[in-house]
């Protein structure tokens, strides 16, 4: 039987904390934070005076295409036109539900939602085909057969390296993979609880694949032939404007908190952090262990971003062609060859 | 990879960019650097060739006394007009016309642009 108790906390944890607004200041302050390292990285200042050092600058451009008019194309789909945005961002919405924030599981969680949350993934680029397809525009056309193309590449090598970890830990259930990675630190081993995460162990390859293949999925330099803007106008969201427009860029702020929620969970022990024992200061309540691994979440997830906002920064776009042959011949093997390590020397690490 | 040492020394400098509204004394321009005219009335002796050479036709020349100038004509110049290529400056022989290093000359209204001294 359901009590009104556990109805309100779970109204509170999908739309505050951590739902949708908490992720949404999330998904912005990360927005934030690649622009400013993107920009110190370029010698420059990046937003600097919406707020205190342009920290509102994020939420002021989605308020700003918010406002602008929503032009539909003459010859396009209605109902698929407008279904694709909302559809793009409940995806992406569904599927930060499974990722543990303050805890080792997530809001929603089952058995084998490992697959299910990959799965999403892959539904969110699929959404991003339709709605170049259903644009009608011939340069919405060329981005969404490059999207096609990238995801064909990357697709099954970020699979491959999102499986490594539940084959090291054994368990297809995000909440299983983290419990295991943060078996150290709940030991109360503070110095060397880290050393279960999965990336110090036979996965650090995989760790390296999965960061290359968010950047193709986040559709950035060095891998955004499908929004190249000298080259296509923008790709498969030309077409999109106003309330449109900004529903995709709120999803691609978002995929890039899921994409990082999921690095960390997967590879760095999600939430899980040095946390002093239960008697070391007096009553430590539910409330400052939920802080802390909420803290330690933020600290990785943010590592994550500065990483990808790095790579951005030093190279350059690559051709459609040279990302067939990255993915298919260095992707693919390295991939496959983290699961050969992790199968091989997988039960020593258990062991451990 | 060969950016990447100097692109990460780039964090812990202090960035290139000039606030410029804010902090304009950090700005300046080069030398030759072709503003705004300035024009001396007591060197100039109406000759009108600088109207004639100005490629755009921003400057006209107005009647005044023939005490002012010799030929009794003065040039009023035109900023909405000008270029800036600073072909007045070559043209005038007796050095009234020089450009100036004042690059701050937007406005609201296109009276406003006309510089027209005494």
């Amino acid at each position: 039987m359901v009590t009104i108790v556990e109805i309100i906390i779970s109204l509170v944890q999908i739309f505050i904390f951590p739902g949708l607004f908490f992720l949404g200041t999330l998904s912005l302050t990360y927005a934030w934070i690649d622009r400013k390292f993107f920009a110190k990285l370029q010698n420059r200042i990046g937003p600097l005076y919406t707020g205190w050092r342009g920290i509102l600058q994020p939420l002021a451009d989605f308020i700003k295409l918010l406002a602008k008019e929503d032009i539909v194309p003459d010859g396009v789909d209605r109902k698929m036109f407008t279904a694709t945005p909302i559809l793009a961002l409940s995806v992406i919405i569904t599927s930060l539900f499974f990722l543990p924030i303050y805890q080792f599981s997530g809001i929603a969680s089952f058995t084998g939602d490992l697959i299910f949350v990959l799965f999403l993934m892959t539904a969110f680029v699929i959404i991003k085909l339709l709605a170049g397809w259903f644009s009608t525009n011939r340069f919405s056309l060329i981005g969404t057969e490059r999207t096609a193309i990238q995801l064909l590449g990357y697709e099954i090598p970020i699979l491959v390296a999102a499986i490594t970890p539940a084959i090291l830990t054994q368990s297809l259930t995000i909440s299983e993979i983290v419990a295991v990675q943060a078996a150290g630190y709940v030991a109360g081993d503070f110095l060397l609880g880290f050393t279960r995460w999965a990336i110090f162990g036979p996965a650090a390859i995989a760790f390296g694949i999965f960061i290359a293949c968010s950047i193709a999925e986040l559709e950035k330099v060095p891998f955004d032939i499908p929004e190249a803007e000298t080259e296509i106008v923008a790709g498969w969201y030309t077409e999109f404007s106003g309330k449109k427009y900004g529903m995709f860029i709120f999803g691609v702020h978002l995929e890039m908190v899921f994409l990082a929620g999921l690095a960390a969970a997967l590879f760095l022990g999600g939430p899980s952090g040095p946390i002093p024992a239960a008697g070391s200061l007096g009553v430590i309540t539910p409330w400052v262990v939920g802080l802390l691994q909420t803290i330690y979440f933020i600290i990785k997830t943010v590592v994550f971003v500065l990483v990808i906002a790095f790579i951005r920064a030093i190279f350059a776009r690559v051709r459609i062609d040279q990302m067939v042959n990255i993915s298919w011949r260095i992707f693919l093997p390295l991939a496959l060859l983290s699961v050969l390590l992790v199968l091989l020397i997988g039960p020593l690490y258990l062991w451990f | 990879m060969a950016m990447a040492g100097e692109v990460l020394r780039h964090v812990t400098k202090k960035a290139c960019t000039i606030l410029y509204p804010f902090e304009k004394d950090q700005v300046f321009m080069p030398k030759g650097f072709r503003g705004k005219q300035k024009f001396d009335i007591e060197k100039c002796t109406g000759c009108s060739l600088c109207a004639r050479d100005c490629p755009s036709g921003a400057i006209t020349m107005v009647e005044c006394s023939k005490e002012v100038t010799k030929a009794g004509k003065r040039p009023i110049f035109d900023l909405a007009l000008c270029l800036f290529c600073g072909q007045c400056e070559e043209s005038c022989k007796f050095d009234a016309v020089v450009m100036t290093e004042e690059y701050e000359l937007a406005g609201f209204e296109k009276s406003n642009m006309i510089i027209d001294i005494c």
